[in-house]
Order: structure tokens, then sequence, then C-alpha cells
């Protein structure tokens, strides 16, 4: 696993990389369409190098540099982090309460698993369809992690997924029934 | 007609059964809405424009303005009790709001939240109908490029308050900036960063970026802390709604003061309530006797910003009735409906027509009563909603989110962007780069854009400098822009000379 100071080099490179595809693209627009596009993305590209350079220079350090210490004449409380801000999240990789787990089951669950769940709820949407999925996301999700036993789970799930469906289809009139599947199910309901 | 007059029959319209009941409805609907992730203001009036023909104005308008204005303290609840803002204007509620929901004091915030949101739509009301004189040659003076400066200064200015550094928050306003830009581009039609695909032709859309950007990435944090966003063992609710109320009348001045704010940044067109409330809630740490105290949850963080919310929409309704200029995208909605009733705002609405600017008065005065009322008796059942545990909220919240993105415009695709800006987000928070940012650099991209090519038509190429108040409102910029470091430098010298005259001693 990376430590946090290689991790922050990282999404710095990447960030710097976005903002110099954005140059590149943005030199092929018309000069109206790129008069605003491309100091924007230089802008950019100097913030993060200096942001980088920062903390290349100040190890250990990150630049907090708070206006609010400004208005407070430096009076202003600071959390343990140092930035003096509203609670930050804690990082789930460096929250060592996270759980027991060796460091790679650790940056499993702390990295891979919450794209998984989003991932998992977007394949299901795609497929059946936003009703289907939240009734089945819901379900599984609540019966999995212990939440409650399948027929709880299936009640709780079929309410939520009525009440949806009441507040967007019904007073939206939206139309929630899409997805790849749902031409064979209609077909087959029809039937 | 005369004011007093006017005041009267404007009044008088209201009170049928009808619009009372309208007005009514349109809160509690907007209530609803503006709890839901994604669906604001401005997707609940849309939907209720179809209704304008077939009822009385004063109905009608009750229950679109009534809408509205319950959609804001609804996203103020989100603000505050799950750390998610439900528009861009109520990021500041989670500055203080959401320190108080972890300290058990969530009942208390949403309390002062729905009394400042009174108090200041009433002041905001009463100013408003006593300026109406006075304000109309002063926005005649503002062009294009004092309102490009203006956007500018916003996003500069929020980057101040984002967590983490000011470099990596001004990096993130970038970048929300860059976002906006994806798609058509509004003044030459050239398409820009679509990649010849159709669905970015159309660019990102704004609910749907701020649903995934906050509402999943808060999800995705949420389940990998594993517990409810308030420890159940440790946080007992130990405040009710009327502490906050009585916190308003402990800081009445303040209520004041941040509900003029919101009235000039209502009235001034363009601006936005972000702006306003990041700007009261600046001021409410300026002339605070507790400065320290200010993001960690001080009940000031929450009154300021939500007075102003209150007092704004008063202050939009100026320049969209007198000018037909929409002090901001619910108040464009709100023209559309007028033309729809046969209504043309203009100059003659503060002369001929009166009476119907102050039957819109009365409706933001009843209406912000209404939703303070509904609010304080929910509140304590709100107050539970973030004890409830992860594995109960996680599903509910995040379906109700990707039905939110696809509601918006009927797409699969949307889902997908708002798992997208999930991930995104879910990184920002992470390390560090303000997602706050993020989204008001979207919010302003198309005011700056748009005002940066009207000044360079009209004023030339150096509109800067031949502007005087162009070239003050700059000065003013760079200036609160670079005084942070200045001011963290000389602290830093003056630091180092201390522990070096403490060593030589």
């Amino acid at each position: 696993m990376m430590s946090r100071r290689a991790q922050e080099y990282l999404v710095a490179a990447i960030i710097f990389f976005l903002f110099v595809s954005v140059l590149y693209m943005s030199l092929g627009y018309g000069p109206r369409a790129r008069l605003v596009p491309v100091p924007i993305a230089v802008l950019g590209i100097i913030l993060i190098a200096g942001q980088v350079i920062w903390q290349n220079l100040r190890s250990g350090d990150d630049l907090q540099i708070d206006t609010l210490d400004l208005f407070t004449g430096g009076k202003r409380s600071h959390a343990p982090d140092g930035d003096g801000k509203a609670p930050v999240a804690v990082d789930p990789a460096d929250d060592q309460s996270a759980g027991r787990e060796d460091g790679w089951r650790r940056w499993l669950s702390s990295e891979i698993a919450p794209f998984a769940l989003v991932g998992l709820v977007l394949v299901l949407f795609f497929v059946f369809g936003p009703l289907l999925a939240v009734l089945m996301f819901t379900a599984g999700y609540f019966v999995l992690s212990g939440q409650c036993t399948l027929p709880r789970g299936l009640i709780y799930a079929a309410v939520c997924s009525g009440v949806f469906y009441l507040l967007f289809g019904v007073v939206l009139e939206v139309d929630l029934n899409r997805g790849l599947v749902m031409p064979f199910i209609n077909q087959f309901v029809r039937f | 007609m005369d004011m007093f007059d006017a005041m009267v029959v404007g009044f008088v319209a209201l009170l049928t059964p009808q619009a009372l009941l309208f007005i009514t409805i349109g809160v509690v609907y907007g209530l609803v809405i503006g709890i839901l992730p994604g669906l604001g203001g401005i997707v609940a009036m849309t939907l209720l424009l179809p209704f304008a023909v077939g009822f009385e104005p004063a109905a009608f308008l009750g229950m679109l303005l009534g809408a509205h204005i319950g959609t804001i303290w609804g996203s103020s609840v989100t603000s505050i009790l799950f750390n998610v803002p439900g528009a861009a204007k109520s990021l500041p509620l989670i500055f203080d709001g959401y320190p108080m929901t972890l300290r058990g004091e969530a009942e208390r915030a949403l309390g002062a939240s729905a009394m400042a949101a009174l108090l200041g739509g009433v002041i905001g009301a009463v100013f408003l109908a006593l300026c109406i004189p006075i304000v109309r040659p002063l926005i005649l003076l503002l062009g294009p490029s004092e309102l490009l400066i203006m956007a500018l200064w916003g996003m500069t200015v929020i980057a101040t308050f984002s967590e983490g550094s000011v470099l990596k928050g001004l990096t993130a306003a970038c970048a929300g900036v860059l976002v906006a830009f994806i798609g058509m581009d509004p003044v030459t039609a050239t398409p820009r960063f679509t990649f010849d695909t159709l669905y970015l032709l159309d660019g990102v859309s704004f609910p749907i970026a701020m649903i995934g950007i906050f509402a999943v990435a808060e999800m995705m944090k949420l389940y990998v802390k594993g517990d409810s966003i308030v420890s159940r063992d440790v946080i007992k609710n130990v405040s009710s709604v009327w502490d906050g109320v009585r916190d308003n009348f402990d800081h009445i001045w303040l209520v004041v003061r941040a509900s003029l704010i919101g009235l000039w940044i209502g009235v001034l067109p363009g601006i936005g309530a972000s702006t306003g409330s990041i700007a009261a809630y600046a001021h409410a740490v300026q002339t605070s006797k507790t400065p320290e105290t200010f993001g960690t949850g001080n009940v000031e963080g929450v009154i300021a910003p939500d007075a102003t919310l209150g007092a704004n929409e008063g202050g939009g309704l100026l320049p969209t009735l007198a000018f037909g200029i929409p002090g901001g995208d619910t108040m464009a909605l709100l023209l559309i409906a007028f033309y729809n009733m046969g209504i043309s705002p203009g100059p003659q609405m503060l002369t001929e027509n009166l009476d119907m600017v102050f039957t819109l008065i009365w409706i933001v005065v009843l209406a912000s009563m209404m939703v303070a009322v509904i609010g304080l008796a929910v509140s304590p059942l709100l107050a539970r909603m973030p004890n409830l545990p992860a594995n109960f909220m996680i599903p509910i919240v995040l379906s109700i989110c990707f039905i939110g993105a696809f509601t918006v415009r009927g797409r699969i695709a949307d889902v997908i962007v708002a798992g997208l800006f999930g991930g995104i987000g879910y990184l920002m928070e992470k390390y560090h780069y303000s997602r706050s940012n993020f989204v008001i650099g979207m919010v302003l991209a198309v005011m700056i854009e748009r005002n940066l090519h009207i000044s360079l038509t009209l004023y030339g190429e150096f509109f800067l400098f031949t502007r005087p108040a162009t070239l003050t409102l700059f000065l003013l910029l760079v200036m609160t822009t670079v005084w942070p470091f200045v001011r963290s430098r000389r602290r830093r010298a003056t630091k180092q000379l201390e522990i070096d005259e403490g060593g030589s001693r």
C-alpha cells in the first residue's frame, strides 16, 4: 500500500494530467470558445503544481492558510489535523479503529468496496430499470448486512419501492419502467 | 395606487381559502422535495408550471413561491443532518450545522435554522417594501463587467473557506468551472469536451453532479465507516428546537444584518444566494464574540446563512418584477409563470401593478411562517434520522439518489454520471479537495463566461481598466485572495521571532 504522501502525489499528478488534457483540447477550439477554458486550465496547472511544490518544501505540512483566521485574528479553534474547519471525515485508510484486518483486507474494504457498491447499483439500474433495481438492492442489502431476515427485508424493500413509485412514478409522472430486460419482462407480464 | 393601498389590496388577495390552501400545499410539497437530494427548488417549481392555467393568479403564485421557499429549508435540513447540501446555497450550513448534529444538538440546529429563515423572510420582505423606490437606480448602474468580477470574487472567497489548503480549494473550483463547460458553448455553439458523444452535448446536469458528489459520496463514506452518522452510544440528544428558537433572539442583530445581506444579494441580479450565504457566514465569524468556535458547531454559523436565504427570496423578486431580469434560476421560472398568466414584468409593476408585487411579498412572509411552523413541529423527528444505523440509511438514500438522478432528464446515463461523481466526491473528500468549491465553480462558470463575452463586446479588451467600478472590485478580489498568504507569512515570522527570542534568553 502507498503512504499517504505517495497517494497525495498520485492524485495531484492525475489532476495535473487532466488540466493539461483540457488545455490541449481547448487549443483546438475557436478563439471565443477557448477564451475562458484556457486560462482556467492554465490556472489549474499552476495551482496544482504549486500545491505539489509546497508539499515538497514543507515536509509533513499541508498548505493551511485559513482566511477564517484572518477574521478571527488567529483565534479560531483548530482541529487535530490543523485546518480549523468543520470536522473532516476520518480517512478510512488511516483510521486505526476501522477494523482489526490486515493491510490488504483493510485496503480492499476501504478503497474498493464503496466503488463496488456503487457499481453494483448502477448495473442493476441499467439492467433492470429504476424500480426493480431499488427493490433488489434494498432487499439484498438489508438481508446480506444482517439488518433483518429475508422475509422482513423483502417487506421493507417492497414498502420502500412502493413509496418511491408513488412519489416518482405517480406524483412526478416519471417513467420508471426502463432497463435492458424490461421489454422482456413486460411481454411476459402481458402474456 | 399608493403603497399602503397596494399593501392592503395585495394582502386581501391572499385571504381566500383557495389561496391559503395552495400556499400550504406548495410549502409541504417544497419541504418534501427539498429534503430529497437533487430535487431542489427549480425542479419543484418546474413541475408546477402546467398548473398556471386554470387557477387564480394569487393562488397559483402562492403555490409556486411556497414550494420554492419550502425547498430552501428542506435543503438546509440535509446540510445540517447529513452534511449533504440540498442546494449550493445551503453549503455554509455544513460548516457548523453538521458539527452540531454530531454533538447531539440536531434539534437545536434545526430550530435555529427554521426560526432564522422565518425572521429573515419577514425582515427581508419589510425592508424590500421600504426600499423599492431607492433600489432601482442602483441596479441599473451594474454592468456585465461588474457582475463578472463579483462572480470571480465569489469563487475566490469560497476557496478561502475550503477544508484543507487554499491551493487545493482553488484547484477544485477550477475543476468545477471546467466541468461546467462540457457541452455546447452558448456563445459560439462549439461543442466542448464532448468527445463526439450526443449525451455530453447537453453538458453535465448540475443536480446530477450535486447528487453524486455529495449524497452518493457521503453514502460511500458511511459504508466504509460502518456506523450511523452519529454514534448512538456516544451522543444523546441534548437540545430542543426551542433552544434554537431562543438562539435567534439572543443574536437578533446578527439575524437583522444577515437578512439585509441576503436582501441586497437577492436584489443584485445574477449573483445568486450561494454568494450571499457565504458572505453572511463570514460576517458572522467576523462579528462574533467567540470566533474560535466556528467550524465546531457554533449556532451563529447556522443562523446567519439561513436568515440570508430567507431574505434572499424577497430581494430576488425586485429585479425580476421591476426589470424582467431574474434574480436567479427560480426567479426565471417565476418570470415564465408570469408570462403564462398574461402578466408582463417591467417598470409598470412598481406603478400600475404594485398590488401584485405586494401579493408576492406577502406570500413570501406567509410561506416563511408556514415553513417555520411545520419545520419546528417535525424537527424532533428529523433530528433522529442521523442515528439510524448505516445499514438502514445506505440502501434507502442511495436508491433515492439514483432515482432522483434518473428523474432529472429520464436517462439511465444520468444515473451513471451520478455514480461517477459519487466516486469523484469520495476521493475529493478523502484527499481534502473541497467539494463545495467544485460545485460553486460549476454554478458560477456560466455567469463568468457570459459576462466576460458581453464585457469584451461592449467595452473592449481593456474593460478592466476603463471602468472604475470594475477595477475597484478587481483590486478587492486580489486583496482578499492574497491577504491570507501575507497574513500567514507575517504570523509565521512573528512566531519564529518569538521562538528565537525565547531561545536566546
